[in-house]
């Protein structure tokens, strides 16, 4: 039997589908270079969506990436970041967080600080650049407000009671609520990735908006795990505060 | 038994108090239950946190010893026709080989079947190709083979088995990670043990009429609290690896002289490749080696060449105590299997006693010993039960079956029973009968505790996903309420990547990449104790 | 979840099968548990299972309950697992090999009955349509055709050709059910002046024998259709717009090591390159209202058997077809496509309940496009996404390629407007 060959003629072929082939793509995209990326699923699919350049060193939390970046290679001269101009690694950061931007992954951009973004966990990570979709949490955490947290019936692995109970020392206004997500009442297993792609839809969107604002009180914001949408998490995110009438995160 | 609280101190009240959570402590305590009488067990971890959780799972036909230590050969075949009627459920009947291949002596192979009469030991002679058809992987080079009745027993199940029949018993009690600081001797008793909380740093005191000293490989230690200095131990090493599924049908053991990676010994759905042995000195920081990996894993290939391409999932070690009788060598594997009862005596101790050595296989007869010397002593009359009776089982004391939760679970048919571990598939009941029954469960029953009475963290992703699962189920249930179920979280896969660690290559290396990713990168574990530090949450002195 | 088939049927050692089957370094045993497959899989949840419950049973050796579990015939073995698996762990396979083990008396009567009808008769087909019915149907249509449009009245629709170049296999549902929705195909071949073929011997494109997990019908089936393309000795063949007939094809071959003296092509792709040589000069200016259209990559065809180069094919001819700005993609697409739960036999298996379920992931994604027509290139996609609109109340059309072609072309017929909403009725009448 024959099966035909496809021939594609490019500059460049970019092999993996990780964040660095991806990354490798978007660069040579924006230079103009016709570019063809293959690979499989890979990290890739396991990504925190949080982008690091330096959290922690020598076992210390770091507030400024950039000073400890200066620590970290005059101890280890050797790191692969010294091959790189701090002003690069700024420009490259900036630019392809502005591609997931155009995407409609926003990002916030590298700034001269670490954020101090929430995990699941209800611990803090220090990180250069979080999507848009948490920036709420990260705010409403330095200002103490009043938030809500809320998990699923079904979903696993994500404990509001956890996320309480870990993150009220330093934030006492913290409280936790369960709830059931649209279509998956059952009490059976759900996935984050189903409730993401659910959110998608606008009648999803605003039956969860209802069970929301029914749960809201007299918090200021709501906090959710990573269910905000997943192609458009943008667009779904700015349509649930629509509807709920506070910052979600 | 009596519990009061004076001066912030905690006291107990009991008949005899056993210092050691293995094999032979918790079969001393379920003896002496079956006799009537009271026990408090205790044990520096937990159950099970030594040799008797860091072995094979072995019930030796006898066949390994008949050739050097017919005693302990012939002891073996006894007491594991007797733990087959007592424990059944705790036991795979799957039969054993050994196996000789080229470049092994010949004439050992040839004397092995005498050797095995002499003891009284069950063994056929198979032809090279009677063996393979039973276990298909063996080496083609296989030329001496010897079906045995080999067989292989969970120790997690005995000894949770034992406590929850002694508390049923007597009302006996176990306290985990309780450890003995000192004794208090008057006129040649012990009249109290006062002991410390590994977690908490809380005092405790025992007053006990009895003691016993089945602290295993830390048993010299404890006898020495006691003054007694005549427990002499020989701590000798031994690393095994587990590989992901289960590789033959039965145990397939070398024909040869003992040495490294010699066993192939299956256990439920996996199989254990074993055993290293090296003489150590110091029981701190017990961990298997890359080096110890490579030499089992080179052995173990002459007789099952598809070790080669076999994906190990975690490496652990045991330290096995051998007794060292006075001029005896400094070989490990020379020292004999057997064990000694101490009754201190002529320390002029009246209420001691210190059971040591002996083998997993051999740790009901050690215990019906050891309770017969203590009955006595407590003027108890009442005789050992423990050959005859049956082990009973229980809700909670089930879960460390392989295979057995999925099938529960499968039966049971609940779609809101959440799967909590997905490799060994731990629904949330069975975590729930144990953090609600099972042994130890008065104390917080942790990650860690719940990994010991069951599956969790035990399958190929090493507790990658289930100790996140499990610790927001324990937070929803309230059973944390601070930041102390992350540190457990922590404690928890740190204990199972010490495992990993030495067999990371193949598949294994990017199932932990995985475990990283979502515990370091997404949950930040790696920099808890950072957070800790600083009081207002973040630290960063140049800065602020 | 419900409770497994009462009766015992036979028991696989699935861990074995494994081994047996999947590449070393993509067995089971390479799994690292991270739930992609379970996560992406819309029968995850259907009987208490999914994909990595699957897997870790069989690693758990739990054969009995595996092989009586009716979940795998709510999978429609559409290997999304596979391709999100960083391991290219194949579930798909053991499902096979599952249904493969259950007696015939237990197996969904309806997925059985097609395929014994498809073993009946030399047509293959599984709607038990005969060949000379097949022929006369086809002749009334060419009739009809040539009478209806004058631009049509040579039109031929050849029956065993010797030395065609294209070998058409053409789906039962159209000469048993619907026969006016030949027409546009054999339009389209006239109108780039194809030289084709039908066959009076293994012309029906179905293979319900392959979801049967039945691999001697499977290998049986996929024969005769290969001994009737060597016969005509055709360089190329094509099956009408269906997906998994392709893939039973493509696949069968190669499992089979069928002698096969001709390459499997995709009609979708033949559409792509007509359109690019100026032989279908197809255009958007009839959609002058903004008429939203999405596309449904059939699995069989996208992910199982060409991969992304024939969904490059599917969107090159869609949006020549409708306007670039009117066309939207789902999320996922291409070869990360959900299945929609009409592939597998699930159709004809009789679980309308948790085929429903399963669709509900489908009928999400379309209604997260707004789309007004779904554009799919496959009969059980079609069938299935029809029955989901209904079902959850959403307002969409599922059309064939060859409707919008023709439409666009201002040849298709009135009485070939089946699938068309009102606001097409006239779009393109030439009378």
């Amino acid at each position: 039997m024959n099966r035909q060959t496809r021939r594609y003629k490019v500059q460049l072929a970019v092999i993996g589908s990780g964040l660095a082939g991806f990354a490798a793509s978007v660069f040579a995209l924006e230079r103009g270079i016709h570019c063809a990326q293959v690979g499989n699923t890979g990290a890739i699919a396991y990504t925190t969506g949080y982008f690091d350049l330096l959290g922690s060193h020598q076992h210390r939390l770091l507030n400024d990436p950039w000073a400890g970046l200066d620590r970290l290679l005059s101890s280890e001269p050797d790191h692969p970041l010294s091959r790189i101009a701090k002003a690069e690694i700024r420009t490259a950061f900036d630019r392809f967080t502005q591609t997931l931007t155009e995407m409609g992954i926003s990002y916030t951009r590298a700034g001269d600080r670490n954020l101090f973004a929430l995990t699941p966990a209800g611990t803090l990570k220090p990180t250069l650049s979080v999507p848009m979709t948490m920036q709420s949490g990260i705010a409403a955490r330095e200002r103490g407000a009043k938030v809500l947290i809320a998990d699923f019936w079904g979903l696993q692995g994500f404990s509001a009671n956890e996320f309480v109970a870990n993150g009220k020392a330093s934030w006492p206004q913290l409280s936790a609520t369960r709830l059931a997500f649209p279509d998956m009442e059952s009490g059976a297993q759900v996935f984050p990735e189903v409730m993401a792609r659910a959110l998608e839809v606008p009648v999803n969107r605003e039956r969860l908006a209802e069970r929301l604002s029914a749960v809201l009180g007299d918090a200021e914001s709501i906090g959710m795990p990573a269910i905000m949408g997943i192609h458009k998490p943008d667009h779904v995110h700015a349509e649930l505060e629509r509807l709920v009438g506070v910052p979600l995160f | 038994m009596n519990t009061q609280e004076t001066n912030g101190v905690e006291t107990f009240e009991t008949d005899v108090l056993i210092i050691g959570g293995g094999v032979t402590g918790t079969g001393v305590m379920r003896d002496l239950a079956l006799r009537g009488i009271h026990c408090l067990l205790i044990d520096r971890r937990d159950l099970n946190a030594g040799a008797s959780g860091g072995n094979h799972g072995l019930l030796h036909s006898g066949g390994r010893y008949a050739s050097q230590d017919a005693e302990t050969a012939a002891e073996c075949r006894q007491e594991g026709d007797i733990l087959r009627r007592i424990a059944a459920e705790c036991i795979d009947d799957c039969g054993g080989l050994f196996v000789a291949v080229e470049g092994d002596d010949p004439e050992f192979a040839e004397a092995f079947s005498g050797h095995c009469k002499a003891a009284g030991i069950q063994c056929t002679s198979l032809s090279p190709m009677e063996a393979r058809e039973r276990e298909p992987m063996l080496s083609e080079r296989v030329f001496a083979a010897y079906a045995v009745t080999d067989a292989t027993i969970d120790p997690f199940r005995i000894t949770l088995g034992n406590v929850n029949h002694a508390q049923q018993l007597t009302r006996s009690l176990f306290l985990p990670h309780t450890e003995v600081e000192r004794f208090e001797i008057e006129n040649g008793v012990i009249s109290s043990a006062w002991c410390r909380d590994m977690r908490t740093g809380a005092r405790r005191r025992i007053l006990a009429r009895q003691v016993v000293n089945a602290a295993g490989a830390w048993a010299m230690q404890v006898a020495q609290l006691a003054g007694c200095s005549e427990v002499r131990l020989l701590y000798s090493k031994g690393t095994l690896i587990i590989s992901n599924t289960r590789i033959g049908q039965g145990v397939i053991n070398h024909l040869r002289r003992p040495g490294d990676g010699d066993i192939l010994v299956p256990g439920g759905t996996v199989s254990l490749l074993g055993t290293t042995s090296d003489n150590i000195e110091s029981l701190d920081d017990i961990r298997p080696t890359v080096a110890e990996v490579e030499r089992v894993l080179n052995e173990g290939r002459a007789m099952v060449p598809c070790l080669e391409k076999t994906r190990f999932i975690r490496a652990f070690s045991g330290v096995r105590p051998l007794l060292l009788a006075s001029g005896s060598g400094a070989d490990g594997r020379a020292v004999s299997r057997g064990f000694t009862l101490f009754d201190h005596q002529d320390q002029g101790l009246e209420n001691f006693a210190t059971v040591t050595g002996g083998k997993l296989t051999t740790f009901r007869l050690m215990a019906e010993k050891t309770g017969d010397l203590v009955a006595r002593r407590l003027g108890n009359t009442q005789p050992c039960r423990t050959a005859t009776e049956s082990l009973p089982s229980g809700d909670a004391i089930r879960w460390t079956e392989p295979g057995f939760a999925p099938r529960d679970w499968y039966k049971r048919n609940d779609p809101q029973d959440m799967i909590l571990c997905e490799c060994e598939m731990v629904p949330q009941s069975a975590i729930d009968s144990i953090v609600e029954s099972a042994p130890g469960a008065e104390q917080q029953m942790t990650l860690q505790a719940i990994g010991v009475r069951s599956r969790v963290g035990k399958g190929s992703c090493q507790g990658s996903f289930c100790s996140i699962r499990v610790t927001s189920h324990l937070y929803d249930r309230g059973v944390y309420d601070s930041s102390q179920g992350l540190l457990h979280m922590r404690d928890f896969l740190s204990a199972r990547f010490k495992g990993v660690q030495p067999v990371l290559w193949g598949e294994q290396m990017p199932q932990m990449e995985l475990s990283e990713a979502l515990h370091c990168s997404l949950m930040g574990l790696d920099q808890l104790e950072s957070q800790s530090d600083a009081p207002d949450g973040i630290g960063d002195p140049e800065s602020t | 979840m419900t409770a497994a088939v009462q009766n015992s049927l036979p028991v696989i050692d699935f861990k074995a099968k494994a081994h047996e089957l999947l590449p070393q370094g993509a067995s089971y045993d390479s799994c690292l548990n991270c739930g992609l497959c379970s996560s992406g899989c819309p029968a995850s949840g259907l009987e208490g299972m999914d994909p990595r419950r699957f897997i870790r049973m069989a690693m758990l050796g739990m054969n009995e309950e595996l092989s009586s579990t009716p979940w795998i015939w709510t999978c429609t073995q559409c290997k999304r697992c596979m391709y999100v698996c960083p391991m290219s762990i194949d579930v798909s396979v053991l499902v096979g090999l599952a249904r493969g083990g259950w007696p015939v008396e237990k197996k969904p009567k309806g997925i059985v009955r097609s395929c014994e009808a498809q073993l009946r008769f030399s047509s293959t087909s599984a709607m038990g349509v005969r060949s000379e019915d097949f022929i006369e149907v086809v002749e009334e249509i060419v009739e009809e055709v040539r009478e209806q449009d004058e631009r049509f009245r040579h039109i031929e629709a050849p029956i065993d050709k010797q030395g065609a170049y294209f070998f058409v296999n053409q789906n039962s549902r159209e000469p048993a059910v619907e026969p006016e929705e030949l027409a546009p195909l054999l339009k389209i071949f006239d109108y780039v002046g194809a030289d084709w073929t039908y066959a009076s011997k293994g012309w029906a494109a179905e293979n319900f024998c392959m979801f049967t997990g039945d691999d001697a019908a499977w290998k049986e089936m996929v024969k005769q259709r290969v001994d009737a393309v060597n016969e005509l000795g055709c360089k190329v063949w094509v099956n009408t717009e269906c997906g998994h007939s392709f893939y039973t094809i493509w696949k069968g071959i190669e499992r089979f090591g069928l002698d096969a003296h001709f390459e499997p092509g995709s009609l979708v792709s033949f559409y792509a390159q007509w359109i690019r040589e100026g032989k279908l000069p197809v255009n958007p200016d009839w959609n002058t209202r903004g008429i939203k259209f999405t596309l449904q990559d059939p699995c069989q065809l996208v992910r199982k058997s060409i991969g992304d180069p024939v969904a490059d094919d599917l969107r090159f001819v869609a949006k020549q077809l409708v306007g670039e700005e009117n066309f939207i993609d789902m999320q996922p697409c291409r070869s990360a496509n959900y299945c929609c739960g009409g592939g597998g036999g699930f159709l004809q298996a009789g679980m309308n309940e948790q085929r429903h379920a399963y669709g509900k992931r489908k009928f999400d994604q379309i209604m997260t496009t707004q789309a007004d027509y779904v554009l799919t290139p496959c009969h059980n996609c079609h069938t299935q996404m029809d029955d989901i609109g209904e079902f959850f109340g959403g307002h969409y059309r599922v059309i064939h390629f060859w409707t919008l072609i023709c439409l666009s072309l201002g040849i298709l017929g009135e009485n070939e407007r089946k699938y068309l909403g009102p606001e097409l009725a006239d779009i393109g009448l030439s009378r």
